[in-house]
């Protein structure tokens, strides 16, 4: 129990309740100083301190093949540094023991780990540096091993990294990315608007001292947009069987190149396009330059024999002449200018029909064919097949072949175009010229990329141009009833036959440029398509300057093997009917 | 307040007054009620504080967690394509001796026709299979063809045993028969559906 003391007391409380007053006062002004005057500048001090901004990155879609087996897709790599200064021993619990590991120890299992020497990783944990990179881009198997060393002095970045798990299949139509992720060629390029997502942002804040990032201080400023897949129109299991054969192919016949196309005739879809030698994007730089390119759409050569089928469904289509058209074929012809054009193989003079003419490959009877169809007209038709003019894929450095204009022709070359010289195609061109006739007539654009895939599965399809009548359907069948003549007589032709299927098909034999005149190697071919009576697939093999045959007998074992695993492989039931008798000769 | 109030009024005539404890305690009461709150709002301060620390590194373990699942995802993803890869299944075809049968031959049911000259294959150069000549660097995980010939090696020699145990067996029986009175031999059948008589052999 206490009293109050008088007078004392009141000067005490009005002391109080003014100091109380003025400290309200003040703290008051400031709490409206910070809160609202300066509010907002403070605040974006506070936040700066605090926060980190961070890029979220967007993940690259993938690259499907028709039936959606992945051949390129995006992963995690690490790269693996280390702070040499604060290289030391260290200390593992293994089965409850604290164990002292050196330097030396932890250097061991490190090269171990990342398939080094122990001097490598040695060399690189000298100094007092903060960092030194000890490998980059190892992947998650690596850096899982790494983790579990519990090397304080390791340290990870992750990044993104792109891998083609097929390897060099498909790898020339693919095309690959640089180190920095760039798409550098093939499909990661023409289709990166495609395949690229949109890196978001975001901001966080974190504690000053132990950087643990605060609950709920999130701010994603900008969502990461994933990229879309690409979906192709390529089937990877031909694909890879094609390049098989063909790597086979160069190697018997030690060519330069070989590649081959496998097309369904009825929707111009590209099922293989395969090249050998190729590219295994993984490691581009293994690979010759010339070899990281597709020679499909980039290659032009002249087709040589091939191109005498245009020439017949041409003459055909005018209604010059018919598969049983007579002709007298001699070895050699002189024209008028001097000039001679002879067949490849001495023989005397033939009575040949249209039909048996493409089957002896007879350059003497079809410049005589040919003559019935004015050269405006056949430039016409060329142009019509497709010669001259990229094809709709529109592959990254894609070439239109070369063909002049009919009026700058000169004499020879208005003869030799008749049979695939004075004009330049590219392989896939070559394999459409066939598309055409085994689809009644109609050319349609090929199609490498069936559409853009976004991540709900939604298909965004690459638009297709409507397919062009090149010839009538009865053209196109009279084309084909003399082309299986062709694998059913031809010397060559007969060895591109498949086994219960009516296939037809044409050989080609092409002088290459070289200089002023020709070399004296070749670019050898075989085109075909089966089943004779429906054709629903189209096979191009192409083989570049053999070393071993100076014919086209070189192509037709890889045309053979190919369309046998086509037929298999799509479950195309064995030809029941026969060919169509047309005579050969008279 | 009011305490403060009066003694102001009754400074002018003041005259001793004795505080009662009741008095004395109301005057207590309010600072320390204001001094508990404090308290209580430091103290709820201090355990939404814990809470959210707390929180914060459960999502940090969590992350990390998420991470590693990720790795291992990554990793078994990268064991399957090299698995799958054409170049293995090619190896690995060939490794176990397969062959192409290049003879399709299809059963057309609605004609009720044989399409095609069925041919066995053999393992001729042609039709084997041919080693991988397509190089892929992402090859890493590769199919252990010895252990599986070595597997199906031991289902061989376990069926021969087996097989080798039924005949014994069967011989045995036969023995015994032969000293036992003579029963009827009809060979056993078994009926499937009650329709059609089916082998009782596999």
């Amino acid at each position: 129990m206490s009293y109050m003391q008088p007078g004392d007391s009141s000067k005490r409380i009005r002391l109080f309740t003014a100091f109380l007053v003025v400290a309200t006062i003040a703290f008051g002004w400031k709490l409206v100083e910070f809160q609202v005057v300066r509010a907002a500048e403070i605040n974006k001090i506070s936040k700066e301190k605090r926060s980190v901004t961070r890029t979220l990155p967007a993940v690259r879609g993938s690259i499907l093949d028709s039936a959606g087996h992945v051949l390129a897709r995006t992963v995690n790599r690490y790269d693996i540094n280390a702070a040499p200064v604060n290289v030391a021993p260290i200390t593992r619990t293994v089965n409850g023991m604290d164990v002292t590991v050196s330097v030396e120890q932890q250097v061991a299992e490190l090269a171990a780990a990342l398939d080094m020497t122990v001097e490598d990783v040695a060399a690189k944990i000298q100094g007092t540096s903060n960092y030194a990179s000890l490998k980059k881009n190892v992947d998650s198997e690596t850096y899982r091993t790494l983790q579990k060393l519990d090397i304080p002095w390791l340290y990870f970045d992750q990044k993104l990294s792109r891998v083609y798990p097929d390897g060099a299949v498909a790898g020339n139509l693919l095309g690959f990315v640089g180190v920095d992720g760039t798409p550098l060629a093939g499909i990661e390029r023409q289709y990166n608007s495609c395949l690229a997502g949109i890196d978001g942002q975001e901001t966080f804040e974190r504690g000053a001292t132990d950087g643990i990032r605060i609950p709920n201080s999130a701010q994603v400023t900008q969502k990461a947009k994933n990229g879309s897949n690409v979906v192709l129109t390529i089937n990877s299991d031909l694909q890879y069987f094609t390049q098989q054969v063909l790597v086979n192919t160069v190697s018997n016949l030690r060519a330069d190149w070989a590649s081959a196309v496998v097309v369904e005739a009825k929707t111009g879809n590209i099922l293989a396009a395969a090249e050998a030698p190729s590219v295994d994007p993984n490691k581009p730089s293994a690979s010759a330059a010339a070899d990281r390119e597709s020679r499909i759409f980039q290659a032009v050569f002249e087709p040589g024999s091939t191109m005498k089928t245009v020439t017949a469904a041409t003459v055909i289509d005018q209604g010059k002449a018919n598969p049983e058209s007579k002709v007298r074929a001699p070895y050699r012809i002189r024209l008028p200018w001097g000039s001679v054009i002879q067949d490849s193989h001495l023989h005397p003079t033939q009575k040949l029909t249209l039909t048996g003419v493409l089957r002896d490959s007879s350059n003497t009877g079809i410049i005589q064919f040919g003559a019935l169809v004015d050269t405006g007209t056949r430039y016409d038709y060329l142009r019509k097949f497709g010669v001259g003019e990229k094809t709709a894929v529109n592959f990254a450095g894609e070439s239109a072949g070369i063909i002049n204009k009919w009026q700058n022709w000169d004499k020879l070359t208005d003869k030799t175009s008749m049979f695939g010289q004075g004009i330049a195609v590219t392989p896939i061109q070559t394999a459409f010229f066939y598309q055409t006739i085994a689809n009644g007539g109609v050319r349609l654009q090929p199609r490498l990329v069936a559409g853009c895939e976004d991540a709900a599965g939604n298909v965004t399809s690459t638009p297709s141009k409507p397919g062009v009548r090149v010839i009538s359907a009865a053209t196109a069948r009279s084309t084909i009833d003399m082309l299986e003549k062709v694998v059913e007589q031809g010397g060559i032709g007969r060895t591109a036959a498949v086994s219960g299927y009516r296939v037809a098909g044409k050989s080609g034999t092409a002088q290459i440029k070289d200089g002023q005149g020709y070399g004296y190697r070749y670019a050898i071919s075989f085109i075909g398509m089966a089943p004779a009576e429906d054709p629903q697939y189209v096979v191009a093999v192409t083989v570049y300057k053999p070393r071993t045959v100076s014919n086209s007998i070189g192509a037709t074992p890889p045309f053979k093997r190919i369309f046998e695993q086509v037929l298999r492989m799509y479950r195309v039931p064995p030809s029941t009917t026969k060919s169509a008798k047309i005579a050969t000769e008279w | 307040m009011s305490a403060l109030r009066s003694a102001s009024v009754n400074n002018i005539n003041w005259t001793p007054k004795l505080v009662t404890r009741t008095q004395g305690r109301t005057r207590l009461m309010t600072p320390l009620i204001v001094v508990l709150g404090l308290v209580a709002i430091q103290i709820l301060q201090l355990i939404i504080g814990v809470f959210i620390s707390s929180g914060a590194y459960d999502l940090a373990q969590l992350k990390a967690y998420k991470h590693e699942l990720g790795t291992t995802s990554e990793i078994l993803a990268a064991e399957v394509d090299s698995l799958s890869s054409q170049q293995n299944l090619a190896n690995a075809a060939q490794g176990l001796g397969m062959v192409a049968n290049t003879n399709p031959v299809f059963l057309n049911v609605e004609v009720q026709k044989v399409l095609g000259q069925p041919k066995a294959a053999y393992g001729g150069d042609s039709s084997k299979v041919a080693r991988n000549l397509v190089p892929n660097s992402m090859l890493q995980s590769t199919t252990d063809v010895a252990a599986i010939q070595a597997k199906a090696e031991a289902a061989h020699q376990a069926a021969l045993a087996k097989a080798a145990a039924k005949v014994e067996a069967k011989q045995a029986a036969a023995a015994v028969a032969d000293v036992a009175p003579k029963q009827t031999t009809n060979a056993q059948v078994a009926f499937s559906g009650g329709q059609l008589l089916a082998s009782p052999t596999h």
